[in-house]
């Protein structure tokens, strides 16, 4: 792994609830602006893989959402929202005078990233939406369908736990190992920043959104669908995702299938994080994505 | 490979629920049992451990599994027979737990072991025994009763097999329940050498979760047992991990000389072992008079995951072969 690249600028900003790390890479007028996953994990991962692009003549920020990596994180878990977390994102836009930004989400970045677009894509020169969706119920079906590879007797093992509340027990970890190794990141090292966000993930907002792992999703999100309403989103659009992702393919053609100005890749040797896996070949087509939405 | 940082991943810590509300194995609140006397057996120029329990005249000799594991997780559950008039006896095998740790890997042979067993039990004195042996040491129990015919006057076969080609295929068919891309993700990591990967280990976790011992809480005993491991005995007989077997094991088969084992037999075997039931099937079927207890909710430890039954059946089959 390369050093890590340090922020030119790291400056804190106030938004509803607290105040947010935000991290800036680079100058000029053309601005990725980074979603990162989770909810709860640091934009860690985000910010270090993509700060790349820095020399391809783009302005790269990021920023740790609230209650998460070095932003504050309040105890209040109704700060904890779609609504809440896309005002936070307009805020910061604004008050860094980013203008219209090519903006990125990566996983829970393109629920995030859709429903932002789906308020103020005034502001959004072009949206890629890496290892995202944007229906839940059908993205956590298709969870369910990379779990139930582990064999009938792990699926009912898993099930146990997660009905009696015993997912710490070794052997329901151990499962989740295995699919995080497949689904989420296949490198055989992970790198130290996907690391990083990882051990730093805010289980109160993962939890209040998501669930307890990857494969268990009972939080607030479960029943959210952004699908019927992404044909709104007229900004070109770059859909990414890995063939191994644990937001499978099918997640990303449904969505490439509403936008109506959208190109789709499937990186065939990637799971849910292709700047690592396949950091070449997904620099390149971002590159001539962004190139080509360029003002 | 770099081994990759300790993670409890997203699930850890995510309710506050642990392992609180998981039910204790049967056994596991118990208070280990000490054993009356301690004995030192000169072996091969070194010295074995043996530790018995009770002065009942008809004795119990323990041979645990490994190759290379000490014999406390066997040890422990069936001390509780000294209360029924037996006394048992169970030994940390050459290069076990207590016993002397020689380094010379030509001391790891099956024949070798079962030439330590006699010695064990003709130094206790006590003329013919009910030899138990369990996973690998039902693998010497048979090497052992073929060998030295008259030490035994029972035999119990636990969790065990016969014929290792034969159970190495079926132990496959346990890894294939995970799944292919779950084989193929073992088999690479086998094929480079690099086992000490989080995914590799996970699924080895699984397996043994599912064959080994299905107690949510693996008791005291077997965890230590585990844990203090000699890796140079296991790796020269078995393998890397039970699903990763090269050792010289490998290619051991006695079931063509089963027949000649006369002495009355119990074949024990959980639904779930590791050492399948088939293969406790194939000795049943080899030995002339052995009977066969299956136990349904059990994998490769019944002692800990069903002990009430368990020890109900061997006392009986005890009770039943003891006397001249």
């Amino acid at each position: 792994m390369a050093e890590e690249r340090k922020p030119d600028e790291t400056t804190r900003i106030a938004v509803e609830g607290g105040e947010v790390a935000v991290y800036s890479f680079g100058s000029g007028d053309e601005v990725l602006y980074c979603l990162h996953g989770g909810p709860g994990l640091g934009c860690d991962y985000v910010r270090d893989s993509h700060s790349v692009l820095v020399d391809a003549g783009y302005r790269v920020v990021a920023y740790d959402q609230l209650g998460c990596g070095a932003s504050d994180r309040p105890k209040d878990v109704s700060l904890y929202n779609v609504d809440r977390y896309v005002e936070e994102c307009e805020t910061i836009r604004a008050e860094l005078g980013l203008g219209k930004v090519h903006l990125l989400g990566q996983s829970w970045g393109t629920w995030l990233g859709t429903a932002y677009c789906l308020k103020y894509q005034d502001n959004v020169k072009s949206y890629t939406l890496a290892n995202g969706s944007a229906d839940i119920p059908h993205t956590f079906a298709e969870m369910q369908r990379l779990r139930r590879a582990l064999g009938a007797q792990t699926i009912e093992m898993m099930q146990r736990h997660e009905a009696e509340g015993t997912i710490e027990h070794p052997e329901y970890l151990a499962a989740v190992t295995i699919l995080y190794h497949r689904h989420l990141c296949r490198c055989d090292e992970w790198p130290a920043a996907l690391n990083r966000s990882l051990d730093e993930i805010n289980l109160d907002v993962y939890e209040t959104m998501w669930g307890p792992n990857e494969f268990c999703c009972v939080g607030t999100l479960k029943d959210v669908t952004w699908l019927p309403e992404m044909h709104k989103i007229t900004v070109p659009c770059l859909v990414i995702n890995g063939m191994h992702d644990e937001l499978t393919p099918e997640c990303g053609m449904k969505m490439h299938r509403e936008l109506p100005n959208s190109e789709i890749t499937i990186f065939k040797n990637s799971s849910h994080t292709p700047f690592f896996e396949e950091a070449d070949a997904y620099f390149a087509r971002l590159k001539t994505f962004l190139d080509a939405h360029r003002a | 490979m770099r081994r990759l940082p300790e993670r409890r991943l997203l699930a850890a810590s995510a309710t506050g629920a642990g392992l609180a509300r998981l039910e204790p194995c049967p056994r596991f609140e118990m208070s280990e049992r000490a054993p009356d006397e301690t004995i030192r057996i000169a072996v091969d120029g070194h010295e074995v451990v043996a530790y018995s329990f009770g002065a009942g005249k008809e004795t119990l000799l323990l041979a645990n599994g490994g190759p290379g594991l000490p014999c406390d997780y066997l040890r422990e559950p069936h001390a509780q027979l000294a209360d029924a008039g037996f006394r048992v006896v169970a030994w940390d095998q050459l290069g076990c737990g207590q016993s002397d740790k020689p380094l010379d890997p030509s001391l790891w042979t099956i024949k070798r072991y079962a030439a330590e067993t006699e010695t064990v039990r003709a130094a206790l004195g006590a003329g013919p025994v009910h030899l138990l042996g369990q996973s690998w040491g039902s693998f010497l129990a048979l090497e052992y009763a073929l060998s030295y015919p008259d030490g035994a006057k029972s035999l119990i076969i636990a969790n065990g097999a016969a014929d290792i080609p034969h159970l190495l295929g079926e132990m496959r068919r346990l890894r294939h329940a995970l799944g292919p891309e779950t084989e193929e993700m073992m088999q690479r990591h086998e094929a480079q050498g690099s086992l000490d990967h989080p995914e590799y280990e996970a699924a080895i976790t699984l397996l043994y979760r599912r064959h080994i011992c299905r107690c949510d809480e693996w008791p005291a005993p077997l965890e230590r047992t585990f844990a203090s491991m000699n890796k140079a005995v296991y790796g020269a007989m078995w393998g890397a991990n039970e699903y990763c077997v090269t050792g010289s094991l490998k290619g051991w088969s006695r079931l063509a000389d089963l027949p000649r084992i006369t002495v009355p037999t119990l074949v024990v075997t959980g639904m779930h072992d590791e050492l399948v039931p088939e293969s406790s099937g194939l000795i049943v079927q080899g030995i002339p008079y052995a009977e066969l207890a299956s136990f349904t909710n059990s994998s490769h430890m019944p002692f800990y995951e069903e002990p009430d039954a368990y020890f109900a059946r061997l006392t009986k089959f005890l009770k039943a072969n003891s006397g001249s």
